[in-house]
């Protein structure tokens, strides 16, 4: 039926009333009879109105307007109450909001390419290593062989490369793409092209794709920039294309043609050059048939290279997978944490509300008596209830809003995707869901019990009515669910800190404090041989290690918690079949590495001024590696040779034994290392270690201007400080943690709210009672017994359930935790400790308001 | 009308307005009043159809889309909202109608004289 408004009923009614008058007229009467009988003859016109409205399916719109013009007009008229309770609200719905959004652009959101869940990444394993990167003439191997994939690409996001041209030299994330990568991706260009297979090839002209940050941040995102050239390592290179968002790809700023490096010494079948694969599965395959052809391939390669491919096997999962599976479990962690959070933000307004529903009876009994039906009453409450949980959520997502951008701003290490983190449609449709299931969730026990209620006693004027007990006990079951959750996520917190405490307590094997890390790269073409790149970085150290403030200065092939080459190594003595050499990380360094970042000579010698080219070829191990492979022996003077046993190479002398250093991050043990002096053996980029006695930024500039008095062209590179390298190896537990104790710290305080508001009204409701205990001679430490024993009983109760509770989802916390385990029995107890004291504080207040009762007034009160 | 003439006729049995409403308007589309009026007719003046609760029984009938109301002129020129049948009041009008045939014809039966016995 379409809507019909008031006024065209009423038109009818007339249009009625003059039809019968016409006819009464007819029938002889006079005008003024006949109008007046025709009135007389439809009765009540107001009540058929009335009835007409009632009966009408508009009339629900209309009462729920009302509804809420009155909701408002209630809270208004207690603003305290309703700022709390507003607030507690938005705080619940906005860190679900925010954690919400997170969870969606990480994990919920489709990647940014064509059908993604057929998208795959693959890498080669060795013994030894589960994950390598991938051999060039392998990956070719693969292309031709593959049963399973539509398409199978590889790209390398390692490289570096020096852009110059600009103010300054600098170095850019160049990443190395396979002609087919964007193909297989499903990633059309922004604008421009894509790469065709005759650039993917040594010696043609070299050719750019811009990534779409570089694209933006350097060219403001012009068009015109096609066609321009980049001089990258003094070679030009044409820009072709611009690459929409991807993700998933590391921070490349350019790509080039993987095929224009296939000439390089790297790119040889026993090599593996960092490059990943990805593959496109053909529809229907499984990742395991992946795996079985991958395999069949392996073996045939093997066969046919006997010696480069020992022992080489590759393997591949699921891009998306690979890309979340590290955040996950913080993620889930986050979202139930996030969840108790709103549910103990949810028990704090419904007892607010219980406690104001209280106080409503007289009104509520009035409208009763006055012939409101219970479901108008339950609506009126209910619409007051959606309200307060409507503004919380605006609110809320207005927090929500800010977190994401606080967030998204500090660059958490470990989340992956931060780009596709917004407050978007999707997440407001959720903020909005959990608004209206906030509101029912928050507002069904207090209309239940507020339309329970009898009517004669509040409208007698008694303030004590019948539903007191009743709701007393209700609200204490909220109170105990409120100091589970909060205890549970107390719990989670408390290890979390534990772990991240014991974290940053590893011994990492350096003194990180006082020193700068940065990187310096040669381009080839300028220092193509190992004798220019000596000479150079040599230069270099000199210029740095007279800045003034710098204690010592030296170069190393990697910094410490991040090793980045691994050997294949055969000790003299104990050879090993060929392609099982253990893998060691590799490092080069020149004589001051030890002393600057203090690491320690536990045998042997340290570096002397003679381990120069020319010189013995010389080695240190460090413990790991002495304990693992010269049990019971002195190494000093054992000999390690570079790849297999029948190596050709010039074996080194162990000279010396060092204390192990973590290559990795805090969290994992370290492989073993072998440091090699970098003179017998220069690279054209290595990283400097600088310890100074002034601030890292005071340093700096004066260390760039001695780099640039030896080539203008060079940038210092990524520099920042040791220490904040190793932290950031814990970035992502560190941000876990202060997400979960900013959450814990929350559901405390709103737990502490709610043991206040059920421990004051229980006082409130007592105090007649509590009167006549004191009139009739209980002392003041009989009250405070009596308030204690409810608190402990109600908060005790939530005490055990949280214990259980938290037990039963440890397991949830079990990947996220370091030495430190999710049932860890001194972070429970203390946990509970502290909640019970916070139960106890909180209830302080109202206790003393207790015990200062005066008999004659609280007896007479009623 | 006079309290006398209210108790001579009789009201409308609960329920049986719809019945007398559909059946009206089974012959042709009528406004409110007019409605009223037929049935007042037809039932030998016996049948006096509160004005008041007539309205809100056409809305009802309406909102089950038995019938539908569209403003037009009356014979003697004045706006009225005329009613008509649609296809769905027309079917619940016989079903509606059988139904009530079978009641009366039952109560008759139990309200008649006693057989007489042997």
């Amino acid at each position: 039926m379409p809507y019909r408004s008031q006024r065209d009923f009423e038109d009818e009614i007339r249009s009625h009333i003059a039809l019968e008058a016409d006819r009464l007229v007819e029938e002889g009467m006079s005008l003024d009879a006949a109008q007046l009988a025709a009135r007389r003859r439809f009765g009540n016109v107001t009540r058929a109105q009335e009835r007409y409205h009632s009966a009408g399916r508009w009339v629900w719109v209309e009462q729920l307007l009302q509804d809420v013009r009155y909701a408002a007009r209630m809270l208004r008229k207690s603003p305290l109450f309703s700022g709390i309770a507003i607030l507690t609200i938005a705080l619940g719905i906005g860190a679900n909001t925010a954690v919400f959004s997170i969870v969606n652009g990480v994990l919920l959101s489709p990647l940014p390419y064509r059908a993604p869940e057929r998208l795959v990444k693959v890498w080669e394993t060795l013994p030894g290593l589960s994950q390598a990167t991938v051999s060039y003439p392998d990956y070719k191997d693969w292309q031709e062989r593959t049963r399973v994939f539509d398409g199978v690409a590889v790209y390398g996001p390692y490289a570096n490369k020096t852009l110059t041209g600009g103010d300054l030299p600098e170095r850019v994330g160049v990443g190395l793409a396979s002609a087919n990568l964007f193909d297989v991706l499903g990633l059309a260009p922004a604008i421009g092209r894509g790469f065709r297979a005759d650039e993917d090839r040594p010696g043609v002209g070299r050719v750019v794709i811009l990534s779409n940050g570089f694209w933006q941040q350097r060219y403001g995102g012009e068009a015109r920039v096609l066609g321009r050239t980049l001089t990258l390592d003094g070679d030009p290179y044409t820009v072709i294309g611009v690459l929409p968002p991807t993700v998933g790809l590391g921070s490349v700023d350019l790509w080039v043609p993987v095929g224009l490096s296939a000439n390089d010494p790297s790119f040889t079948r026993e090599n593996h050059p960092g490059l990943i694969g990805v593959g496109r599965l053909k529809r229907g395959v499984t990742i395991t048939q992946m795996n079985n052809d991958l395999a069949r391939i392996s073996r045939e390669i093997q066969a046919e290279h006997p010696r480069e491919s020992a022992g080489i096997g590759a393997e591949g999962a699921s891009f998306r997978e690979l890309l979340v599976e590290t955040i996950r479990p913080a993620l889930s962690l986050l979202t139930w944490a996030v969840l108790s959070v709103l549910l103990i933000a949810c028990v704090n307004v419904a007892n607010l509300l219980l406690a104001r529903s209280t106080s409503r009876q007289k009104e509520i009994a009035l409208r009763l008596a006055l012939g409101a039906s219970h479901r108008r009453i339950r609506s009126l409450l209910l619409s007051e209830h959606l309200l307060v949980a409507m503004i919380g959520g605006v609110v809320g997502v207005g927090l929500a809003y800010a977190a994401v951008r606080a967030v998204v701003q500090t660059q958490p290490p470990g989340v992956p995707r931060l780009a596709d983190i917004h407050i978007n449609l999707a997440v407001l449709t959720f903020a909005a869901a959990v608004s209206v299931v906030t509101g029912l969730l928050v507002g069904l026990l207090p209309a239940r019990s507020a339309t329970r209620i009898d009517l004669i006693e509040p409208l007698k004027g008694s303030g004590r009515s019948s539903a007191t007990s009743g709701t007393l006990r209700l609200r204490g079951a909220l109170m105990t669910a409120e100091v589970a959750l909060a205890l549970m996520l107390l719990i989670g917190a408390g290890l979390l800190i534990r772990s991240v405490s014991r974290l940053t307590r590893v011994n990492p094997g350096v003194d990180a404090r006082g020193v700068t890390t940065g990187w310096i790269f040669l381009p080839g073409n300028k220092y193509p041989d190992a004798d220019r790149q000596r000479l150079a970085l040599d230069e270099i150290l000199q210029r740095v290690e007279t800045v003034p403030g710098v204690t010592s200065a030296a170069l190393t092939s990697a910094f410490p918690l991040a090793s980045n080459t691994q050997n294949g190594v055969t000790f003299e003595g104990h050879p090993k079949p060929a392609g099982q050499e253990p893998l060691l990380n590799y490092q080069a360094i020149s004589r001051e590495y030890f002393n600057t970042v203090r690491m320690r000579v536990l045998r042997g010698r340290g570096f002397a001024a003679t381990d120069v080219k020319g010189a013995d070829e010389v080695v240190w191990i460090d413990e790991t590696v002495a304990k693992k492979f010269f049990p019971g022996e002195d190494p000093i003077g054992k000999r390690i040779l570079r790849g297999r046993f029948d190596s050709k190479e010039r074996p080194w002398t162990v000279v010396g034994v060092v204390n192990d250093v973590l290559d990795q991050s805090l969290g994992e043990r370290a492989n073993g290392t072998l440091y090699r002096p970098f003179d017998q053996e220069p690279q054209n980029w290595m990283g400097l270690v600088i310890n100074t006695t002034m601030p890292f930024e005071r340093v700096l500039p004066p260390v760039r201007r001695g780099i640039a008095s030896v080539d203008p062209a060079l940038p210092l590179a990524s520099e920042e400080t040791l220490e904040h390298k190793i932290t950031q190896t814990i970035g992502q537990e560190t941000f876990t943690m202060f997400v979960l104790v900013a959450f814990a710290g929350v559901a405390l305080i709103l737990a502490a709210v709610g043991v206040y508001g059920v421990i004051a009204y229980f006082v409130a409701q007592r105090l007649h009672e509590i009167g006549i205990r004191i009139a009739l001679g209980a002392r003041r430490s009989d009250i405070v017994v009596l308030i204690s024993r409810r608190v402990l009983v109600t908060a005790g109760i939530g005490v055990a359930v949280g214990l259980i509770g938290a037990m039963a989802a440890s397991g949830l916390m079990s990947t996220l935790v370091y030495e430190v385990a999710p049932t860890d029995g001194a972070t429970y107890v203390g946990s509970a400790l502290a909640l019970l004291a916070v139960a106890a504080l909180a209830a302080v207040v109202p206790t003393l308001r207790a015990t200062r009762v005066n008999p004659a007034s609280a007896m007479r009160a009623d | 009308m006079s309290t006398r003439d209210a108790e001579e006729r009789d009201t409308l049995l609960q329920g049986t307005l719809d019945l007398l409403i559909l059946r009206t308007l089974a012959l042709g589309p009528h406004h409110g009043q007019g409605i009223a009026r037929v049935i007042q007719q037809r039932s030998g003046e016996t049948l006096l159809v509160d004005h008041g609760s007539l309205y809100p029984a056409l809305q009802r009938l309406e909102s089950r889309e038995w019938i539908k109301g569209e403003w037009g002129t009356s014979s003697n020129n004045r706006r009225a909202r005329f009613y008509s049948l649609t296809a769905a009041g027309r079917k619940q009008f016989l079903s509606e109608s059988g139904r009530w045939n079978r009641l009366v014809e039952s109560i008759a039966r139990v309200l008649a004289p006693d057989p007489v016995e042997g």
